[in-house]
C-alpha cells in the first residue's frame, strides 16, 4: 500500500502543488524550520481523519486560516474558496484509491477572513478493473480510511521525531497494550461484552418488576456491579502509576549507576568540611598559644644558660661554705689600710702577725660578702626562673605535640575532601543529585501505590464475594417463580457468551502479542548496527517491552537516541506486519533526537525500511548536510520545499 | 482490515475457543453486527433478536 501521489489545493503553505511519491525509494522532503514540512503530515491527517494534530504553536497560537494566505489576499470580497486535499493511495497494484477532503470558505468581513461556507465534504473515489468508477461518502468513505490507516492505530504511521524517540519512555505499557488491542479487534469483543451486560441489566429490571424480592437482589447486583468497576479502575490506576514510577526509577538507576553518589558524597564533603573548621580555629588556638609562650618566656629561655650557670656556682659556692659569706673582704682590707681594727680598735704594726693573720684570712675569702649576698638574693628568683623553664618545656612540648597532631588531622580532612571532590569531578553534580532526587519522588509513588493496590484489592475480592453471593441468590429466586424462566435462561446464556467471549479476547491479546514480540526482536536485530551488544528484545505478559545487553542486564532506559528510535520502528513494523496494514510510515524529523555515529546507522536503517514499505521523511537543509552521503538522489527520492519571496506560498522542487 | 472486514484470526479464535457452538455462532453473528451497524445504531434490538434466538437454541441443546 503506497501513497502514489498527494494534490493540494489552497491548503496551508500549499496553494496549488502536486507531490508525486516514489514506490521504490526512500522520499525524501528537505525544508527549512516553518517552510511546511509538517503541513504535509497535518494535510494527510486532515484529509483523512478531518484534523491536524501537528500544527505549531505558532500556528495554533495565531490561529492562522487553514486556506493559503495568497488565496486570500487575492480573492475578492464575497467570493467562495475551496480548500482541498487528495491522497491518491494505491493497494496491490490496483487502480488508485483517491481520498479528498475539500472545505468551502467564503471570503468575508474587513481582513477577508475566510468563513466556512459550507460543510466539508469528504469522498472516495475507486475505479475498478473494467474502469468504473464508484464514489462514496459519508460513512462508506470513512470505511475506506480504516482499510487504509484505521484512526486507533494511525499514530503507528504518522511520527514526529521527538514522538518517536520518547515512544518506549512514557506509558509503555499503555500504547502496547493499546495498540495490540486496535489491531487484534478485540474492541469489538469489549464492545460485545459491554452490550451483553447491558442487556442482562435489562432483563434483571424486568424480573424485578414481577418480584420485589428479586428487585431488591438487583439492585444490590447493581451497586456492587458498580463498585466493582471502580475498584478495577482503581487498581489498574495504582497498576499504571506503578508501572510508570518503576519505569522511571529504573531509568535513574541506569543514569545513576555510571555516576558518584553526588549527594552522599557532598553530604560527606560538608561534615568534614566542618570537621576541618572546628580543627582549624583549634589549631589556630594552639599557634596563638605556643607564639604567647615564647613571647612570655623569651627572655628566661634566652638567658636559661646562665640562669643554670649563675645557680650552679651558687650550689657550688653553697657546697664550698662560701655561702653564706665568712668574712667581709672589705672591711678586711681597711683593717690593713688603717693597721686598725675596725671591730676592736687595736693597732697593729706592718709584718706583725696581726697583719699576717688578716692578710690570711683575706686569702681564704674568694668572695666578697656583697657579691655572696648578691648570690643570695638572686638564687630565688633564678630557680624560680629555672622552674618556669623546665615547665615552659613541657608546655611547649605538649603543645608542639597537639599542633602536630592537628595539622597532620588538618592534612589529612583536607586529603579526604580533596579525594571526595575528585570523584565528583567533571560531573555534572546538580544534574546528578536531580535525579537521585527524581529517583526518591518515584519511590515515593511507587510505595504508596503499593499501599493503595492491596487496599483494593481486598476490596475487590470482597465484592467478589459479595456477588457471586447475591447471584446466586438471584438465580434461586428466579427459579422458584416459573414465569420468570425465559428471563432466567437469557441470563444465564448471556453471562456463558460473555464469559467465552472475555476469554476469547484474553486469547486474542495474548497471540498477538507474542508475534509483536517475536517481529519486533527479529527486526530490531535486522536494522541494529551493533547486534552483538543486545541479547533480546521482549514485550511480556504485562505488554512491557525489554531490552537486555549482552551482559544481560535491562537497558531500555539508557540505549541512545538512535536506538530507541530503531525500537520504535521495528515496533511499529511488527504491528504493521500484524495488523496486515501495509500504510507507508512518514516521519517529521527523524534525526531531532539522534547523535554522534548514531546517524549514519539509522539512515542506513532508513534504506532498509524502505526496502518494504513506502517511508517518508522531512528533515531541515541542516540535519541533511550531514547525511549526504547516505541519504542523497541516487538512493532517494528527493523534494526541496522553498518559499516564495512573498512567504505566502510552497514550492516543491524535485532533486 | 476494515470495521467492515473481520479477520479470519478472530473468526477462527472464537470457533476454537469453544465447544458450544451456538455460543460461538452468537458471538461471531454479534461481531459482524458490531463492525458492519450504521450510524444511529440501537444496539439494544439486534441483540434482542439474537438472544432471542441463539438462547432458545441452546436451551434446547442442553
Amino acid at each position: 500500500m503506497i501513497i502514489e501521489k498527494i494534490i493540494f489545493e489552497n491548503y496551508r503553505q500549499y496553494k496549488n502543488v502536486e507531490i508525486p511519491l516514489s514506490s521504490k525509494k526512500l522520499n525524501l522532503f528537505i525544508g527549512k524550520m516553518g517552510v511546511g514540512k509538517t503541513n504535509l503530515l497535518n494535510a494527510i491527517n486532515w484529509c483523512l481523519y478531518y484534523n491536524e494534530p501537528y500544527l505549531s504553536r505558532k500556528e495554533e497560537d495565531i490561529q492562522l486560516p487553514i486556506m493559503n494566505l495568497k488565496t486570500i489576499a487575492d480573492a475578492e470580497k464575497g467570493e467562495i474558496k475551496d480548500v482541498k486535499v487528495e491522497i491518491w493511495v494505491k493497494i496491490n497494484g490496483e487502480q488508485p484509491l483517491i481520498f479528498t477532503r475539500k472545505a468551502s470558505f467564503i471570503i468575508a468581513g474587513e481582513n477577508n477572513h475566510p468563513t466556512p461556507y459550507r460543510s466539508p465534504e469528504f469522498k472516495v473515489r475507486s475505479t475498478d478493473d473494467r474502469g468504473n468508477t464508484e464514489i462514496y461518502e459519508g460513512e462508506d468513505a470513512e470505511h475506506y480510511v480504516e482499510r487504509f490507516v484505521p484512526t486507533g492505530i494511525k499514530e503507528f504511521f504518522f511520527f514526529d521525531g521527538e514522538r518517536l524517540d520518547k515512544y518506549f519512555k512514557e506509558s509503555t505499557r499503555e500504547n502496547i497494550r493499546h495498540s495490540i488491542f486496535q489491531i487484534s479487534q478485540t474492541s469489538l469483543l469489549n464492545s460485545i461484552s459491554e452490550n451483553l451486560n447491558k442487556i442482562k441489566q435489562d432483563f434483571r429490571k424486568e424480573a424485578g418488576k414481577r418480584s420485589p424480592n428479586i428487585d431488591c437482589i438487583r439492585t444490590q447486583l447493581e451497586t456492587i456491579e458498580k463498585n466493582q468497576l471502580d475498584a478495577k479502575r482503581r487498581i489498574d490506576e495504582c497498576k499504571r502509576q506503578i508501572k510508570i514510577a518503576n519505569d522511571n526509577i529504573q531509568e535513574y538507576e541506569e543514569k545513576l549507576s555510571g555516576v558518584p553518589k553526588v549527594d552522599d558524597i557532598k553530604s560527606k564533603i560538608t561534615e568534614l568540611e566542618i570537621k576541618l573548621n572546628d580543627k582549624e580555629l583549634i589549631y589556630e588556638s594552639k599557634i596563638t598559644e605556643k607564639r604567647d609562650l615564647l613571647y612570655e618566656n623569651g627572655i628566661i629561655l634566652l638567658n636559661y644558660p646562665a640562669i643554670e650557670k649563675v645557680i650552679q656556682i651558687i650550689a657550688e659556692k653553697r657546697k664550698k661554705g662560701e655561702i653564706p659569706p665568712t668574712g667581709d673582704l672589705k672591711l678586711l682590707q681597711k683593717i690593713l689600710d688603717d693597721y686598725t681594727c675596725s671591730i676592736c680598735g687595736s693597732k697593729f704594726s706592718s709584718g706583725s702577725s696581726q697583719e699576717k693573720s688578716v692578710k690570711k684570712l683575706m686569702d681564704g675569702i674568694d668572695l666578697s660578702s656583697e657579691i655572696g649576698h648578691e648570690l643570695m638574693r638572686i638564687e630565688s628568683p633564678l630557680t624560680i626562673y629555672q622552674n618556669i623553664a623546665k615547665k615552659f618545656n613541657e608546655n611547649i612540648r605538649k603543645i608542639s605535640q597537639d599542633i602536630e597532631s592537628y595539622k597532620k588531622d588538618l592534612d589529612e580532612i583536607t586529603k579526604n575532601i580533596g579525594d571526595l571532590k575528585s570523584k565528583i569531578i567533571g560531573f555534572n553534580d546538580e544534574k546528578i543529585s536531580n535525579w537521585a532526587k527524581q529517583k526518591k519522588s518515584f519511590e515515593d509513588v511507587r510505595d504508596r501505590n503499593n499501599q493503595n493496590l492491596g487496599v483494593q484489592e481486598e476490596n475487590l475480592k470482597t465484592l467478589k464475594k459479595d456477588y457471586e453471593r447475591l447471584n446466586e441468590e438471584l438465580a434461586d429466586e428466579l427459579k422458584r417463580e416459573s414465569k420468570l424462566k425465559t428471563i432466567k435462561k437469557k441470563i444465564d446464556f448471556i453471562e456463558t457468551t460473555v464469559n467465552v467471549a472475555e476469554s476469547i479476547k484474553n486469547k486474542i491479546m495474548e497471540q498477538i502479542r507474542k508475534k509483536i514480540s517475536e517481529e519486533t526482536k527479529k527486526k530490531f536485530f535486522e536494522l541494529h548496527w551493533k547486534k552483538e551488544s543486545f541479547n533480546e528484545v521482549c514485550i511480556d505478559e504485562d505488554y512491557d517491552i525489554s531490552i537486555t545487553n549482552s551482559m544481560g542486564f535491562p537497558c531500555l532506559g539508557s540505549i541512545s537516541g538512535g536506538e530507541r528510535e530503531i525500537l520504535a520502528l521495528s515496533f511499529t513494523m511488527s504491528l504493521h506486519r500484524i495488523s496486515g496494514f501495509d500504510a507507508p510510515i512518514l516521519i517529521d524529523r527523524p534525526l531531532t533526537m539522534v547523535s554522534g555515529e548514531s546517524i549514519d546507522y539509522v539512515c542506513e536503517a532508513f534504506l532498509n525500511i524502505a526496502k518494504e514499505k513506502q517511508l517518508i521523511l522531512f528533515l531541515t537543509p541542516n540535519e541533511y548536510k550531514g547525511i549526504s552521503q547516505i541519504l542523497n538522489s541516487k538512493t532517494c527520492h528527493m523534494f526541496e520545499l522553498k518559499m516564495t519571496k512573498d512567504e505566502k506560498e510552497l514550492v516543491v522542487i524535485e532533486v | 482490515m476494515s470495521k467492515g472486514s473481520i479477520s479470519e484470526h478472530i473468526l477462527k479464535t472464537i470457533q476454537q475457543s469453544t465447544n458450544d457452538k451456538v455460543i460461538s455462532d452468537f458471538i461471531i453473528e454479534l461481531i459482524y453486527e458490531e463492525a458492519n451497524h450504521i450510524e444511529h445504531w440501537r444496539f439494544k434490538s439486534s441483540y434482542n433478536t439474537l438472544i432471542e434466538k441463539y438462547s432458545e437454541l441452546w436451551s434446547q441443546k442442553k
